[in-house]
């Protein structure tokens, strides 16, 4: 693939659902251009869409109207080469850790030699810090190690890009904040595309490079993006020490109790923030002003 | 006088040989009317440490203290509230607000024990749901029925193990507000124990962590010095907040580090890519044996002459 392509393009991402009091838009005219090695997080309320967008990424849904290209080509319906994981990890009850991971990697590998496969299951389970407990089974392990295996059988993949969809919302705080370095340390090995749906403000400044708000649904639409400028890998005691941390926080926790409801395609007012306005400029996208 | 005090409390549980450790040398103290909250890891003995002070629990080695008396069994001068709400199902919100007033004030008059209930059902602003059972009731209701229930038989000190970590994050903001909002009107002593460090911070007076080591210790106290009542929006943007915020949260992921077993195993990430699947029935498999590899990339086709 070209360096300069992006790896996943959204361009005018429409989803709307029929009702009998005539069609319901959800998500309005969504764009964004994730580049290949990027880490990006949509915030929002809950039920203002980001599932939804998630989930027409992961083929899960289908689009309304809109294109969206993953590597280069056209993708349409659910494949390997993009790895979801979900709230709640989904592991199949009567398999081991390990061969709930083996599931997808006997799949996708399946012309490499057992043995490799295996080896493959056992690196990834390692690096979740699950080394002991990968030949047990779901029962025996708490919800967080439950959500470790998900995310090692996700990365095990190798996937041309990676979902998350609130990955840890099920989590306690603490335990939360483990996960998601063992999710960096995974990252920090295999930089692998990422659009990771949260609430959490916190955790999207810790993992995102871009974090891209929408406002709240019905027609929920982009409402400002705010780039990360922390450098890797990061080190969250060194990032809440920061003073900047606490002026991204703000940014988007203001965004969430007083702005969200702001539409920008219907604000004739409506200032994009640079980081916005640059993500507008790469759509080639003149912004979208009320005339329009 | 403190009113509870945890004096080099220790406890462990197993027979010996396989026994594990779970509190050592726990000092505490709480002044009447204090809004104490304790923060730690799930597992790293946070309800172990309430169940001393609830009489639930006795420590293997030191005392815990009620206004100087050794605590021994549990009783109606501490309330108790569960994570599980732990409601009579057969009973509606009325019956079992009674059933704790009608044990603790039995020298009252039934009309003198009925208006105590329909008051504390009243504080948790339950009145239109008085005659409703369990069941009926959502999750932040049943657990404002526990809380007017426990404070309801007037206790010295409210102890709230976990009390909202069942709860959607919506309902969990409501209840922390509601239950701070009674707190300032009665002045009970609370003893709050939680996962979530900004729920700490948010409703108390003193925050202590309790720190992940194996066994588990008590850390440096912190006190919050913010006005009440508190704007959850609000103080998002004040600078105290900010500074505990950060403090507490590193006090306790640096802890947990330092307990993390350091060893080292090799491992190797081996070299293989995945296939495309969405192709399988093309000719991509026909001109190799083996999986394609990261470090066939690197690899050039050179024409050579024969």
């Amino acid at each position: 693939m070209s360096a300069h392509l992006p790896m996943l393009e959204l361009d005018r991402l429409w989803k709307t659902y029929d009702t009998p009091k005539g069609p319901a838009t959800i998500v309005k005219n969504f764009n964004l251009k994730l580049k290949e090695g990027e880490f990006a997080t949509l915030i929002g309320h809950s039920g203002c869409g980001k599932s939804t967008v998630l989930m027409m990424v992961a083929g899960l849904s289908d689009l309304s109207q809109g294109n969206m290209i993953l590597a280069g080509r056209e993708a349409s319906g659910p494949g390997p080469d993009r790895g979801i994981v979900f709230q709640s990890p989904c592991l199949l009850p009567w398999m081991t850790a390990f061969e709930n991971v083996m599931l997808g990697v006997n799949q996708v590998y399946f012309t490499a030699s057992k043995a490799e496969r295996r080896q493959m299951a056992e690196y990834y389970l390692t690096i979740v810090g699950l080394g002991d407990a990968m030949h047990k089974h779901p029962g025996e392990l708490s919800q967080g190690m439950r959500q470790r295996v998900g995310i090692a059988r996700a990365f095990a993949l190798q996937p041309k890009m990676l979902l998350l969809d609130e990955p840890f919302g099920m989590l306690d705080s603490l335990t939360r904040y483990e996960l998601q370095e063992v999710l960096l340390e995974l990252w920090r090995r295999n930089r692998i595309t990422t659009l990771m749906v949260t609430h959490d403000v916190d955790e999207a400044i810790f993992l995102s490079d871009r974090v891209v708000m929408m406002t709240d649904g019905p027609e929920a639409e982009v409402g400002d993006i705010l780039k990360i400028p922390f450098e890797r890998p990061r080190n969250r005691k060194q990032i809440m020490e920061d003073p900047r941390y606490y002026e991204l926080r703000e940014h988007l926790i203001s965004f969430l109790n007083d702005k969200s409801h702001i539409r920008p395609s219907r604000e004739p007012a409506f200032k994009p923030s640079p980081d916005m306005a640059a993500e507008l400029a790469a759509h080639a996208f003149p912004f979208p002003t009320a005339a329009a | 006088m403190p009113l509870i005090e945890i004096k080099g409390a220790s406890k462990g549980f197993g027979p010996p040989g396989n026994r594990t450790e779970v509190l050592k040398n726990i000092n505490l103290s709480v002044e009447e009317g204090e809004f104490v909250v304790i923060v730690g890891y799930s597992g790293s003995g946070k309800s172990t440490l309430i169940n001393l002070i609830s009489g639930l629990v006795k420590p293997d080695t030191g005392e815990a203290l009620i206004e100087g008396k050794k605590i021994t069994e549990p009783g109606p001068d501490r309330g108790l509230v569960f994570q599980n709400y732990s409601l009579l199902p057969w009973l509606n919100v009325e019956e079992n607000i009674a059933l704790a007033v009608d044990e603790v004030f039995k020298d009252w008059t039934p009309e003198q024990r009925k208006a105590h209930v329909a008051k504390y059902i009243a504080m948790v602003k339950l009145t239109p749901a008085a005659h409703k059972l369990p069941k009926e009731l959502s999750g932040g209701m049943r657990q404002r029925v526990s809380v007017a229930r426990t404070l309801a038989m007037q206790p010295k000190v409210l102890l709230m193990d976990e009390p909202l970590s069942a709860l959607d994050a919506l309902t969990r903001a409501q209840l922390q507000d509601e239950i701070a909002d009674i707190w300032l009107n009665n002045k009970t002593t609370v003893i709050w124990i939680t996962n979530d460090p900004d729920e700490a911070i948010l409703v108390a007076d003193k925050v202590i962590p309790l720190l992940p080591t194996s066994p588990a210790t008590l850390g440096e106290p912190m006190i919050v010095n913010i006005e009440r009542p508190r704007d959850r929006k609000a103080i998002n943007h004040d600078d105290r907040f900010k500074k505990l915020r950060t403090q507490l949260i590193t006090t306790l992921l640096d802890a947990k580090g330092r307990t993390k077993v350091k060893a080292s195993v090799k491992i190797a990430l081996p070299d293989i890519l995945p296939e495309d699947l969405s192709y399988v029935n093309s000719l991509q498999f026909m001109n190799r044996t083996g999986p394609k590899r990261r470090s066939d990339k690197n690899r050039e086709d050179v024409e050579v002459a024969a």
